[in-house]
C-alpha cells in the first residue's frame, strides 16, 4: 500500500513540475545548447553553419573590444556597488520609524523600480541631451557653463550617467532590503544604548551594521548579477558608444547577433558561452568567500 | 472587504482581457490598413486572395518620413484600377536588422525594398533563393530604356533579381539663411575643403551656440561612406571603405588626410555638439530648422526636403559638388545602385508583384507632383529617357536644392564590386574606430593600420573561398580618373 | 539631547529632500514635457512647465502612432504573464518545498544557477525557436518566453515562502485522506495567497517594463509590440526629431499604469522583496 502511495505521490509531483521543467528546458537548456553548438560554427543566420571547432574561441581571446565591454561590465559594478549600498543603508536607516512622512518617503523611494529600465533610459536621453536637454538648459541659463556639455558622449561622463540611471532604479529596492533588516534588530537593544548614552552615530556603528551583516551579501549578488545583464539602460543612453567604449557584454553579444555583416553568430554564440561562464565564475566565487564569512559570524 | 472588491474586479478585468486576446493574440490581428494614409500594412489570407478578384500584396519600404514619394505613387496605384491592392509599411533607421530577421523567419511581404542593406547581405539573400528573378516580366524595349547598369547590379547566374530605383550620390548641402546672416555669399558654396572649413568657422562664430558650420552625424554608420569615402573617391586616391582597386588591398592609411581634416575641424568647435549621438535623421532636423550651415547628404533628400520632411517648408538651401583638397584634381564620383525592389519568392502573386514594382519605377518621381503640384521633384530614375525629360523641365531646374544635384551627372560611375560588403571581419569595423579618431587624440597611424590588416585579413578569406576574385579586385585598366 | 537631535536634522532633511526630488525629477520632466509641443521641446532650455498645454502629443501617440494596440498588447502580455506565472509557479513550489524525489537538489541547484545567464544569451536561440514553432506573428510567443524567463526566480521565491507553512498542517490533511494533489490545491494554496498576489505582481511589472525580449521577438512584426519596444521603435522611425515629444507621450503613457497600480498595491510589492530574499 505505501509503495503504491509513493508511486502516485511521485506521478502527482511529476506532474506538478512537468510545466516547469518544459519551459525551462525549451527556454534556459535549449538556448544554453544552442549557443554552445553554434559557438564552434561560422553562422550568418541564413546558410548552413560550417564548423569551425575553436576558431570562434581563439579569436575572442584575441578580441580587445570584446574584453574592453567586459572590464566595462565589471566596471560598472564596482561603481554601482559604491554608490548605491552606502545610499539606500543610509536611506533606510532615516525612514526607519512609523511616522507618516517617513511611509510616504519609503513609497515614493521604492517607486522607481517598477518603472521600466528602457522608457527611464529614454528620458535621461532627453534629459542630458547636448543641445536641447534640460541639463544643459539649466546650466547655461544659469551661466555656469557656456558650451554645453556633451553628457553622453564622453566615455566617462556617459558612464556615470548609466549609473546615475542605474542608482536611479535600484536605490529604493536595496533601501527596502535594508529596512526589512533594521526591523528585526530588538528595539532594546537600541534603548539600553541610549541609556548609556551613545548618540545616534554611535549606535549605527556598534548596532546597526553589524547586525545587518548578512544583507550585504544578499545586495552584493544582486548588483552583480544586475550590472552583470545591463543592457537596456546602456542600449538606449550611449548604444555602447561612441565606438564601443561604453559598451557592455551583453549589449556586445546582441549586436553580433542582430546588427552585423558577414557570419557573426557562431562567434556570437561563443562569446554568449563565454559570458556565462564569466557571470557564473563571479557568482561562485561570491558565494564560496561569503559562506566561508557566515561561518565566522556565527 | 476592499481588498475582496478589488481582486474580484480585477479578475474581471483579466477575464475580459483573456477573450480578448485569445480572439486577437492567436492570429494575425493588426490594425486595418485599407486607409491609405495609415502606413501600417495589414496581411491577408493568402489563400482567401486567389478566389476573390482583388489581389492583395504586402509591400515594405524604406523612407525618412511616413509619407514620401513612392507611398504617394502606391496610393495612386491602388486608386488607380481595381485588381491590385497594395498594403505597406515605412521603415526607418533599423530597416537593414528588421529585413534580415523576417527573411530568416519566412515573414516576408510580397515586394520588399533592398535599401540601407550591405552588399554581402542581399548577395547572401540571392543565393539562399530568398527572392525571385524578375526578367520574365519585362520585355527588351522596356529594359532598353534603362542605364544598362540597371540590370547588371543585381545579377546572379544569369538572373535579374532587383532592378535599382534610383541614382544615389552625394552632394554637400548648406543652408542660404546661415550662410547670409554669417556674411558670405549664400549662391558660393566652399569650392575647397580648406574653404569649407573657413566657411565653417565664420559660421559658427556668427551662431554663437544658436547654429553651427558643419553637420557631421558621427553615430550614423553611414556617414563614413559619405563623407570620407566619398572625398577619398573624388581625390582619386581609395574606393570605398578605404579599399584601394589600384593595388587590390585595403589601405586605411591613405584617408588620414580626410580624417585629420575632420578631427581638426571637431577640435575646433565647428561641428554642431552632440555629434556624438547625432545620427543622420537628427542631422537632417537640424539642417532644416536652421542649426546646421553645411552638412554632406544624398541626392534624394532634396525630395526629401522639399516635399517630405514637415520642418523645411521654410528652409533655404541648395546643394554643391563635393569639394576636395585644394589643388587636388577630380576624380569620378561615387555612384551607389543600391536602392531597388525585390519580389520575394515565394509570393504567389508574383507578376502582380511586378506591376507595382514596375509601376514604382515609372512613375515615382512624378507621382508627388500629380498629387500636389507643388510638389516637384528631380528624376533619379535609372530610366534615362525619364530621367532627361522630367529633369528638363523648367519647373525642375528652378526648384531648390537643385544646383548641385544636375552637375556633373556624367561623371559619376559605380562600382561593381566592393569588396567590404562581402568579408566577414574578425575585429572591430571601421564604423566602429572612426568615430573615436574624430573625436578623441588617439594614435591615427596605428588605429589605421590595425584596420587595414583586420580588413585585409577577412580579404584574403574571401579570396580563398572564392567570393571574390582576382578581378574583383584589381579590374583591368582601373584608374580612379576615367572609370 | 535634544539639541544634538536638531543639528542633526537639518543634514538627514536636507537629504532625503534631495534624494525625494532627484526621484522625482525625471518623472515630473517627462509628465510636463509630454505637453509640450514639438518646438517647444526641441527649443530646449530650462524651463520644466510647458508655455502652452499641447494634449496633441497624446492624441497623435495613440491613434497614428498606434500606441493604443501598443497598450493593448502590453496589458495582454503583462496579465497573461502573471496568471501563468502564479500558475506554474505555484504547481512546481509545492513539490519543492515539501515533496522528496530524486533530483531535487539538483533541480533547485539548477534553478539558481539559471538566474546567472545573461539574458542576451537566451534571445537568439528562443527567436530561432520560434520561429521553427511557428509562434512568431503570435502575442503568446512573448508571454510564454516572458514566464519562463521569470520562472526561476518566482518559483524560489513562492518555494521560500511555502516552506515556512508548518507541515503539521500536511499531516493532518493526509489523516484525512488528501493526495499529494489535494494538499496542494485545497490546503497550501490559499493559505499562500499573499505570495501569490505579490509573484503576480511582480511578473506583471517585469512583463510590462520588459524591452530587449519583445523587442527581438517582434523585430519584423510591429502589430505586437508592447509599449515599451513600441515607444522606443520611435527613435529609429525616420521622423527623425519630429518624434520626441510623441516618445515622451509614449513614456508618459507607459509609466502610468504601472505606478497606479503599484500605489494601491505597494504593500505586496515590498512584502514579497523581503519575504523572499532574508530568507535566501
Amino acid at each position: 500500500m505505501k509503495s503504491l502511495k509513493r508511486s502516485n505521490n511521485g506521478l502527482q509531483i511529476f506532474f506538478m513540475l512537468l510545466p516547469l521543467l518544459v519551459l525551462f528546458s525549451m527556454f534556459c537548456l535549449y538556448p544554453l545548447l544552442y549557443s554552445v553548438y553554434y559557438s564552434f560554427t561560422s553562422y550568418d543566420g541564413i546558410m548552413p553553419a560550417t564548423f569551425v571547432g575553436i576558431g570562434n574561441y581563439v579569436r575572442m581571446l584575441g578580441d580587445t573590444t570584446w574584453w574592453g565591454t567586459v572590464l566595462n561590465t565589471f566596471q560598472f559594478t564596482v561603481m554601482a556597488y559604491i554608490i548605491q549600498v552606502p545610499i539606500s543603508l543610509f536611506l533606510a536607516v532615516l525612514v526607519n520609524n512609523n511616522s507618516k512622512i517617513s511611509s510616504f518617503f519609503r513609497t515614493i523611494f521604492f517607486l522607481p523600480n517598477v518603472t521600466s529600465t528602457a522608457i527611464i533610459g529614454i528620458i535621461f536621453f532627453f534629459m542630458f541631451s547636448s543641445y536641447n536637454g534640460i541639463v544643459n538648459g539649466v546650466l547655461q541659463t544659469s551661466g555656469a557653463i557656456s558650451r554645453p556639455i556633451e553628457w553622453l558622449a564622453n566615455p566617462a561622463l556617459a558612464k556615470w550617467i548609466i549609473i546615475l540611471l542605474n542608482s536611479w532604479s535600484n536605490v529604493g529596492f536595496f533601501m527596502t532590503l535594508f529596512l526589512s533588516a533594521i526591523q528585526k534588530i530588538p528595539l532594546e537593544l537600541y534603548e539600553s544604548a541610549t541609556l548609556d548614552g551613545a548618540g545616534r552615530s554611535a549606535q549605527f556603528w556598534r548596532i546597526t551594521l553589524p547586525l545587518i551583516g548578512n544583507m550585504f551579501p544578499v545586495i552584493t549578488m544582486m548588483v552583480i548579477l544586475n550590472a552583470f545583464q545591463l543592457f537596456d539602460s546602456v542600449k538606449v543612453l550611449t548604444g555602447g558608444g561612441p565606438g564601443s567604449s561604453t559598451s557592455v557584454m551583453a549589449l556586445y553579444i546582441y549586436n553580433l547577433f542582430f546588427n552585423s555583416t558577414g557570419a557573426q553568430q557562431g562567434y556570437a554564440s561563443a562569446l554568449s558561452v563565454a559570458a556565462t561562464a564569466i557571470t557564473a565564475f563571479v557568482g561562485f566565487l561570491y558565494y564560496a568567500i561569503t559562506n566561508r564569512q557566515f561561518g565566522k559570524n556565527d | 472587504m476592499l481588498k475582496y472588491n478589488s481582486k474580484c474586479a480585477i479578475a474581471g478585468v483579466m477575464a475580459i482581457l483573456m477573450l480578448g486576446g485569445i480572439l486577437a493574440g492567436c492570429g494575425n490581428d493588426s490594425s486595418k490598413g485599407s486607409n491609405p494614409a495609415n502606413s501600417e500594412g495589414s496581411s491577408s489570407a493568402d489563400g482567401d486572395a486567389k478566389t476573390a478578384d482583388v489581389v492583395t500584396l504586402k509591400m515594405w519600404i524604406r523612407a525618412s518620413s511616413k509619407e514620401n514619394n513612392q507611398t504617394i505613387t502606391i496610393d495612386e496605384f491602388n486608386e488607380s484600377q481595381d485588381q491590385i491592392k497594395v498594403e505597406y509599411e515605412v521603415y526607418g533607421d533599423n530597416y537593414s536588422e528588421v529585413l534580415k530577421l523576417a527573411l530568416s523567419s519566412g515573414e516576408v511581404p510580397d515586394v520588399f525594398e533592398v535599401a540601407g542593406l550591405d552588399a554581402g547581405s542581399v548577395r547572401s539573400f540571392i543565393k539562399a533563393g530568398y527572392m525571385a528573378p524578375l526578367e520574365d516580366y519585362y520585355d527588351d524595349e522596356y529594359a532598353g530604356q534603362f542605364n544598362p547598369s540597371a540590370f547588371t547590379q543585381y545579377a546572379a547566374d544569369g538572373h535579374v533579381y532587383i532592378i535599382p530605383k534610383e541614382m544615389r550620390y552625394q552632394r554637400l548641402y548648406y543652408n542660404k539663411t546661415l550662410f547670409e546672416r554669417s556674411g558670405l555669399d549664400p549662391d558660393t558654396p566652399p569650392s575647397t575643403l580648406e574653404e569649407m572649413m573657413k566657411f565653417a568657422k565664420i559660421i559658427s562664430e556668427a551662431g554663437e551656440g544658436e547654429f553651427y558650420g558643419f553637420g557631421l552625424p558621427i553615430k550614423s554608420d553611414s556617414t563614413w561612406e559619405r563623407n570620407v569615402d566619398n572625398i577619398a573617391i573624388l581625390s582619386g586616391t581609395t574606393g570605398p571603405w578605404a579599399f584601394d582597386y589600384s593595388t587590390g588591398q585595403f589601405d586605411f592609411a591613405k584617408q588620414k588626410p580626410i580624417l585629420e581634416y575632420f578631427r581638426e575641424m571637431f577640435n575646433a568647435g565647428v561641428i554642431m555638439p552632440g555629434s556624438e549621438s547625432l545620427d543622420i535623421e537628427m542631422t537632417r532636423a537640424n539642417f532644416a530648422t536652421n542649426k546646421i550651415g553645411m552638412y554632406i547628404d544624398g541626392n534624394w533628400m532634396v525630395n526629401g526636403y522639399n516635399n517630405e520632411l514637415e520642418a523645411a517648408k521654410d528652409l533655404n538651401y541648395d546643394t554643391a559638388l563635393i569639394p576636395v583638397f585644394e589643388g587636388q584634381q577630380r576624380a569620378k564620383d561615387y555612384l551607389s545602385l543600391d536602392s531597388g525592389h525585390a519580389i520575394y519568392a515565394n509570393s504567389e502573386h508574383k507578376e502582380e508583384a511586378f506591376t507595382v514594382i514596375k509601376y514604382v519605377l515609372d512613375n515615382v518621381y512624378e507621382a508627388p507632383a500629380r498629387k500636389d503640384s507643388t510638389s516637384i521633384a528631380p528624376s533619379l530614375s535609372l530610366n534615362l529617357a525619364n530621367n532627361d525629360r522630367i529633369n528638363s523641365q523648367e519647373a525642375v531646374q528652378n526648384m531648390k536644392g537643385v544646383t548641385g544635384l544636375l552637375q556633373e551627372q556624367n561623371q559619376l560611375t559605380s562600382f561593381p564590386v566592393i569588396p567590404s560588403q562581402m568579408l566577414t571581419l574578425e575585429g572591430d569595423s571601421r564604423e566602429s574606430v572612426y568615430p573615436i579618431l574624430i573625436i578623441g587624440n588617439s594614435d591615427m597611424d596605428c588605429e589605421l593600420q590595425k584596420l587595414s590588416a583586420t580588413y585585409n585579413k577577412a580579404l584574403d578569406v574571401a579570396k580563398t573561398d572564392g567570393t571574390l576574385t582576382q578581378s574583383d579586385l584589381t579590374p583591368d585598366g582601373f584608374d580612379y580618373m576615367t572609370r | 539631547m535634544t539639541r544634538k537631535k536638531s543639528l542633526w536634522n537639518i543634514p538627514i532633511g536636507l537629504f532625503l529632500i534631495i534624494w525625494l526630488l532627484f526621484t522625482l525629477f525625471p518623472l515630473t520632466y517627462a509628465f510636463f514635457g509630454s505637453f509640450k509641443n514639438n518646438i517647444e521641446f526641441l527649443a530646449g532650455g530650462a524651463s520644466l512647465l510647458p508655455e502652452q498645454w499641447d494634449f496633441s502629443n497624446y492624441d497623435y501617440a495613440w491613434k497614428e502612432a498606434n500606441f493604443a494596440r501598443y497598450t493593448f498588447n502590453s496589458l495582454f502580455i503583462s496579465i497573461m504573464s502573471a496568471i501563468l506565472t502564479i500558475a506554474i509557479g505555484s504547481l512546481a513550489a509545492f513539490p519543492l518545498s515539501r515533496g522528496r524525489f530524486f533530483g531535487k537538489k539538483l533541480l533547485t541547484g539548477v534553478l539558481g544557477l539559471v538566474m546567472f545567464i545573461p539574458n542576451v544569451v537566451l534571445i537568439f536561440p528562443i527567436f530561432k525557436m520560434c520561429q521553427s514553432l511557428g509562434l512568431f506573428n503570435s502575442l503568446w510567443s512573448m508571454v510564454i518566453t516572458q514566464t519562463a524567463t521569470g520562472l526561476p526566480f518566482t518559483v524560489m521565491l513562492i518555494t521560500s515562502y511555502m516552506s515556512g507553512i508548518s507541515r503539521e498542517i500536511d499531516e493532518v490533511a493526509k489523516i484525512d485522506g488528501c493526495s499529494f494533489f489535494r494538499t496542494f490545491s485545497s490546503i497550501v494554496l490559499p493559505l499562500s495567497k499573499p505570495i501569490l498576489a505579490t509573484t503576480g505582481l511582480i511578473a506583471f511589472k517585469n512583463a510590462w517594463n520588459s524591452y530587449l525580449m519583445p523587442l527581438s521577438l517582434s523585430l519584423s512584426n510591429p502589430s505586437i509590440r508592447p509599449l515599451t519596444v513600441g515607444v522606443l521603435a520611435l527613435k529609429d522611425s525616420g521622423e527623425g526629431i519630429s518624434s520626441w515629444n510623441i516618445m515622451i507621450a509614449g513614456s508618459v503613457l507607459s509609466i502610468i499604469p504601472i505606478v497606479i497600480v503599484y500605489l494601491f498595491l505597494n504593500r505586496y510589492f515590498i512584502q514579497g522583496i523581503t519575504a523572499g530574499s532574508v530568507k535566501g
